[in-house]
């Protein structure tokens, strides 16, 4: 039997804030076919299972070990969970391969989640301000006349 | 029709006004007259604002569409998310940017909070801001990643 909308959020609150913020990526929590439809830091396909995940949480969190996930808006209902977020560290170990910048970070996002009728996460899909970060690292300039 | 349902109409009904043709004059039952149309880049205040922006926004781009993906409308009561596809043409500068006639293609999100009225009172829109400056060339990459 599915879970109720709240049981749902709990879940996605529990799996993203503990890789987030501990680097703990619970699997028990994932659908074993997870599909993750994030097109973060240049992927651009859907990819199975939680190493795309994990890939992500390893890269910011080697670049920005101090890396903390705050919830800023959470919306769900049946299956689907919402969750609007900011992350804020400093970039002491170079974000996507580049030199560590020293600088503290802000940057927001959107993630929204389909559970299964088991609890777990079946999908994934996020909307993340990549240009606000890059332009913080100063790698990308404004647009003329900005 | 209930409050969820309602919810879905004015959501849709917000999106519809970026097409080109749309009537541009909103209807103060369901869009609050102080409504908050926030993004990343700009925090735009009230009615008139908000029309300007989409005047502005339809100019830049023609045949300028938001299409909301399948599934991609999470409702409650009191506020809703709507996952959508934007597609159009850059035919007028944008940003300081001048006119590319690419077309663009871009995806993004937007966060609806509704009063009790179930008029909208604030939209937080995410956008990937960096895929659609890429498209019109409004970026220069100063390191490889």
């Amino acid at each position: 039997m599915a879970l109720s909308p709240v049981e749902n959020n709990t879940i996605c609150l529990e799996f993203f804030e503990t890789a987030w913020n501990t680097g703990n990526v619970r699997e028990d929590l994932l659908a074993t076919d997870a599909l993750d439809h994030s097109f973060v830091g240049g992927k651009s396909k859907t990819e199975p299972g939680s190493a795309s995940f994990k890939g992500i949480i390893g890269m910011f969190r080697h670049a920005m070990p101090d890396i903390h996930l705050t919830l800023l808006d959470q919306i769900f209902t049946a299956d689907k969970v919402v969750h609007r977020w900011s992350l804020t560290g400093t970039d002491t170990g170079g974000v996507m391969g580049m030199p560590p910048s020293g600088k503290s970070l802000t940057f927001t996002g959107t993630t929204t989640v389909r559970m299964n009728d088991e609890g777990k996460i079946a999908e994934r899909w996020a909307n993340v301000d990549e240009l606000g970060l890059l332009q913080q690292l100063g790698v990308v300039p404004p647009p003329p006349g900005a | 029709m209930n409050q969820l349902q309602q919810n879905k109409s004015t959501i849709i009904r917000f999106f519809e006004c970026f097409s080109n043709d749309a009537n541009l004059e909103f209807e103060e039952n369901w869009i609050h007259k102080d409504v908050q149309f926030i993004l990343s880049f700009a925090h735009v205040d009230g009615l008139t604002q908000v029309r300007n922006l989409i005047q502005k926004e339809r100019s830049v781009f023609e045949n300028l569409k938001y299409t909301i993906i399948d599934s991609g409308l999470v409702l409650e009561e009191f506020s809703g998310a709507a996952f959508w596809l934007m597609t159009g043409k850059q035919v007028v500068s944008w940003n300081g940017i001048p006119a590319t006639c690419n077309e663009i293609n871009v995806s993004g999100a937007s966060l609806f909070s509704f009063d009790v009225d179930g008029k909208i009172k604030e939209i937080r829109i995410q956008i990937d801001l960096l895929s659609l400056m890429s498209q019109i060339n409004g970026i220069t990459k100063l390191y490889n990643f």
